[in-house]
């Protein structure tokens, strides 16, 4: 199959790149390893301020629905192993598919936070609870514990709580070398402090202008109540830390521990309570395996290895092409901007069609204004991520002018 | 573990397929993963692993970390967390 | 407090430690020493918990390249596919 443009990924930023490529007739493939359309927007609900219920599963179907409609072609259930240049990309089981452009759009995966235990079954990363929970319909617990305070643990733990189930409480991770400033409560109160005007849920405003409040800034964790304070019937414990999940074939209780004000165990409190599952939610990284042939960089403040772009969206490999999370870690709504912009700036390459110089250039501040408004924000320091991004692409653009071909 | 009602979601689709796991009968929903289908019959453990013996089940959910693998018929490591369940399915557990 | 970092392989953080501390400090020759990330997953999941692990062990800072590289494939597949080369494209 010989396609202008393949697309590696159907989440929202992949989707809306294949449906603004079609409407500009343009051949496009979708490729994706799950047999359902969407990735990571499939499991998303949460009450936005302006907009009422996201409710990810009928965004996904409506978008898919329009894709197909334009003449998107879905190719699901098919694992990319490599891509090759030219380009080609490989499929297991599958006949190979060319494409001129590729657009990889692989979203991004959560990192990791070992914990004792963990392995048992019950025990789930919590991005695969938020699926279950919302697009499967199924709860992944009567009573769940949640490890990890971030803007993820919080939406979910209001999601579970909506489907019935009883949220324990949301705890800090053990402290040790997978969880250093992540497993300090002063800390993490100064991280929520910054989301404190974002509003993805009522659960992290309040949160938010909670850790804001002077007092409790200025007094650090010293004075956050020991019991920890109930956020929407879910209490939010920043002055415990789970250090193990017990149980012999599933999940049975977690140990909790006390933890000082500088974040160290407590002597003699550790506390064993009953539960059915555990969610662990320890941030998002960018997914870029797939984009490995491109230089990357590291820049934090994305959410760490990205593949070097441009604010076109375009990588240090020709006619290779990247969006959404796999660009640092955003919600939704920017991925999909993203998309659309990737698939603009490949239409200005193939046809040097002056009215899409024009389009790529509004559709760049499309973006830049859906990110402003953005309610959810995983990253706190996103904007000048973005800024180091430009910065060190036009550094690369200034060094490999003479060297390189980086159309 | 179903979740019937939901506030926002309305009501469950309540189309049936009938499967087994390892040699048992189990009802699922149409359109939902192997993982969904087995958790909604209170199955977490989905297999023991090969060194220690220990049981595992779901984790990431997206098909990366491969906990979830089960076997199909004669087909080995398909993952339960990305792979729909379908009328007439044999699953069972894999060894390691 | 120990707990697996390779789910795979089944390799607990003791196990990494200690084949640092005996000298195997490279990703390349941990994964080959304890067998962390040679699993079914290829270290997808546990690439990022062995870049901590070394960076704590050796008191530097996290790599800031990527330790174990994603190698092609990067998907588990069948040898067939490989030996046609993935496919005649159409």
């Amino acid at each position: 199959m010989r396609m202008d443009v393949a697309i590696i990924g159907s989440g929202p930023a992949g989707i809306n790149a294949a449906i603004t490529l079609a409407k500009k007739q343009k051949s496009v493939v979708v490729i994706d390893e799950q047999g359902k359309v969407g990735g990571k927007l499939i499991g998303q609900l949460h009450e936005d301020p302006k907009d009422g219920w996201w409710i990810g599963k009928q965004i996904a179907e409506q978008m898919k629905r329009e894709a197909e409609q334009v003449g998107v072609i879905f190719l699901l259930q098919r694992e990319v192993w490599a891509i090759e240049p030219g380009w080609s990309i490989k499929m297991s089981g599958h006949e190979d598919i060319t494409a001129s452009y590729v657009i990889v759009a692989t979203g991004a995966q959560e990192n990791p936070t070992p914990v004792p235990g963990w392995t048992l079954p019950g025990t789930l990363a919590i991005g695969a609870a938020q699926v279950l929970n919302n697009y499967e319909r199924v709860r992944p617990g009567k009573r769940i514990a949640i490890i990890g305070v971030d803007p993820l643990a919080f939406t979910v733990a209001q999601e579970l709580k909506l489907a019935g189930a009883d949220i324990v409480g949301i705890y800090l991770p053990p402290e040790g070398l997978f969880a250093t400033e992540k497993a300090k409560p002063q800390s993490t109160i100064g991280y929520l402090s910054t989301m404190a005007h974002l509003a993805p849920n009522p659960w992290l405003r309040l949160a938010g202008s909670m850790a804001k409040h002077h007092f409790i800034q200025k007094m650090g964790s010293r004075f956050y109540p020991k019991a920890g304070m109930k956020v929407f019937g879910v209490p939010l414990r920043l002055r415990h830390s789970i250090i193990s999940i017990e149980g012999t074939d599933q999940v049975e209780a977690i140990t909790t521990v006390k933890l000082s004000s500088e974040g160290k165990a407590v002597k003699n409190s550790e506390e064993s309570i009953v539960v059915d599952a555990v969610c662990i939610s320890g941030g998002l990284v960018p997914l870029v395996e797939l984009a490995s042939s491109c230089k990357t960089v590291y820049i934090e403040e994305l959410g760490g290895y990205v593949p070097l772009h441009s604010p076109e969206m375009k990588t240090s490999k020709k006619n290779l092409y990247v969006c959404g999370n796999i660009t640092g870690v955003e919600g939704a709504k920017v991925a999909m901007e993203q998309g659309k912009l990737a698939a603009l700036s490949i239409v200005y390459k193939m046809t040097g069609d002056e009215q899409l110089r024009e389009e790529v250039r509004s559709q760049k501040e499309e973006v830049n204004r859906i990110r402003a408004e953005a309610t959810i924000t995983f990253m706190p320091e996103i904007m000048s991520g973005r800024k180091k991004m430009e910065q060190m692409w036009n550094e690369y653009v200034h060094e490999s002018r003479d060297t390189h071909d980086i159309r | 573990m179903r979740i019937e009602q939901h506030p926002i979601l309305g009501p469950l689709n309540n189309e049936t397929v009938t499967f087994t796991f390892n040699g048992d009968v189990y009802e699922g929903r149409k359109g939902e993963s192997i993982a969904a289908a087995l958790l909604a019959n209170e199955i977490r453990t989905l297999r023991y692993t090969a060194q220690k013996n220990e049981p595992r089940g779901i984790y990431c959910g997206i098909g990366h970390c491969y906990e979830c693998r089960v076997m199909i018929g004669t087909k080995r490591s398909v993952r339960a967390c990305i792979t729909e369940v379908v009328e007439g399915m044999k699953i069972q557990s894999q060894g390691g | 407090m120990d707990c697996v970092i390779c789910r795979c392989e089944e390799v607990l953080l003791s196990d990494i430690v200690r084949a640092i501390e005996d000298g195997y400090t490279s990703h390349r020759e941990i994964k080959l020493k304890t067998r962390a990330g040679m699993g079914i997953c290829q270290g997808r999941t546990c690439r990022l918990l062995l870049d901590q692990v070394i960076a704590s062990v050796s008191q530097g800072p996290v790599p800031k390249t990527i330790g174990i590289a994603p190698n092609v494939p990067i998907r588990p597949i069948m040898l067939g596919d490989l030996a046609k080369g993935g496919g005649k494209a159409k």
